[in-house]
């Protein structure tokens, strides 16, 4: 792994963590939540330090390059992300619905004329 | 026989006085229920002024919620029967009264259909209603002749699967799914109108992706889901 690709890692994980770490102050993320992106930057955080584990790894599962065993890594775990966020999504709206149905139903208007 | 005739109306401020008093003049037995789907236009304002038993969305969710804040209206209210009745006048209030009887019957399901005793005509449109009709056949192994149709009328059991499930919508998958679950249905020759006012929400891009919905829908996912 070259000095660029180790670098860049550094910074998006000292900018992840800043961003995080911002958000956590200003309490617009749940704790919960947070704990992924931490995760995250640790993540970024061992394979720049270590590259040699990287080496290693990707190594035994076969990657040509351990460049791109950090990119699939990364890619799978945005993957997990983004499949959760789209269940979460599919619940706010279900609960949207309910609520607005009630709301409807509780101020219903009826036959005058 | 309790019947709720359920009106979802989004934007439909120029056609939703003809079709409620249409509904009043011809079918002054039933109860109806217009589901203001928060409409931008005059729609509710039009509701109040002329005294309609009417429910409004703060929001627009859709219409498959506007016809389930209807379905839920008939299942709180204990409804034998509930009919979908689009807002926009191309459903004829006539033959109503012969599919609550249909209801009466036994049938679980009744589709006001526009091919029963008339012949398809050939159009885009009818070759779309073709192949779902197809994958209805494949999956049920029953024959629905106007798949498409949003004219359905629901007895009390299957009001009561409506209103509470998250993803039975007012569409043709889900007359499937309620089939392949034991649902029973018959199919009323009816007439329909084109819509006098207004806009169809069909256009070419909208009709690819509704088929290709209602294909995965019922040829795949149906095995998966529950009746």
């Amino acid at each position: 792994m070259n000095r660029g690709l180790i670098i860049t890692l550094i910074l998006a994980c000292i900018v992840t963590a800043i961003f995080v770490i911002r958000k956590i102050k200003k309490s617009q993320f749940k704790i919960g939540d947070t704990l992924y992106w931490l995760f995250f930057c640790l993540f970024l955080l061992v394979m720049s330090i270590f590259p040699t584990a990287i080496y290693w790894v990707s190594n035994i599962i076969g990657f040509e390059s351990p460049s791109n065993f950090i990119f699939v890594t990364i890619i799978f775990l945005l993957l997990v992300k983004i499949f959760l966020l789209d269940a979460r999504v599919a619940k706010v709206e279900d609960k949207l619905i309910k609520l607005v149905q009630k709301y409807a139903i509780d101020n219903e208007s009826k036959e005058t004329k | 026989m309790k019947t709720l005739i359920i009106i979802p109306a989004y934007n439909e401020g120029k056609n939703i006085e003809r079709v409620v008093s249409n509904i009043k003049e011809n079918c002054p037995r039933y109860d109806y229920l217009v589901v203001n789907d928060g409409s931008r236009d005059d729609t509710e304002a039009l509701c109040v002024k002329n005294g309609y038993h009417f429910v409004s969305h703060p929001v627009n969710l859709g219409l498959a919620a506007a016809v389930q804040t209807g379905m839920l209206y008939a299942y709180h209210n204990g409804y034998d029967a509930a009919i979908q009745f689009d807002g926009d006048g191309q459903h004829d209030p006539r033959f109503i009264e012969k599919m609550t009887a249909e209801i009466e019957n036994g049938n679980n399901i009744v589709i006001g259909s526009r091919f029963v005793d008339e012949k398809k005509p050939k159009s885009l449109r009818m070759l779309g209603s073709n192949l779902i009709q197809l994958a209805i056949k494949i999956t049920t192994g029953k024959t629905l002749k106007d798949p498409t149709s949003g004219m359905r009328m629901f007895d009390k059991k299957m009001i009561k699967k409506l209103a509470l499930a998250a993803d039975l919508g007012p569409e043709p998958d889900t007359v499937a799914l309620l089939v392949r679950g034991g649902a029973k249905f018959s199919e009323i020759q009816v007439e329909m109108h084109d819509r006098v006012a207004g806009e169809s929400y069909l256009n070419l891009s909208n009709s690819i992706n509704y088929m290709m919905r209602m294909f995965v829908s019922i040829l795949i996912l149906q095995w998966l889901r529950k009746g």
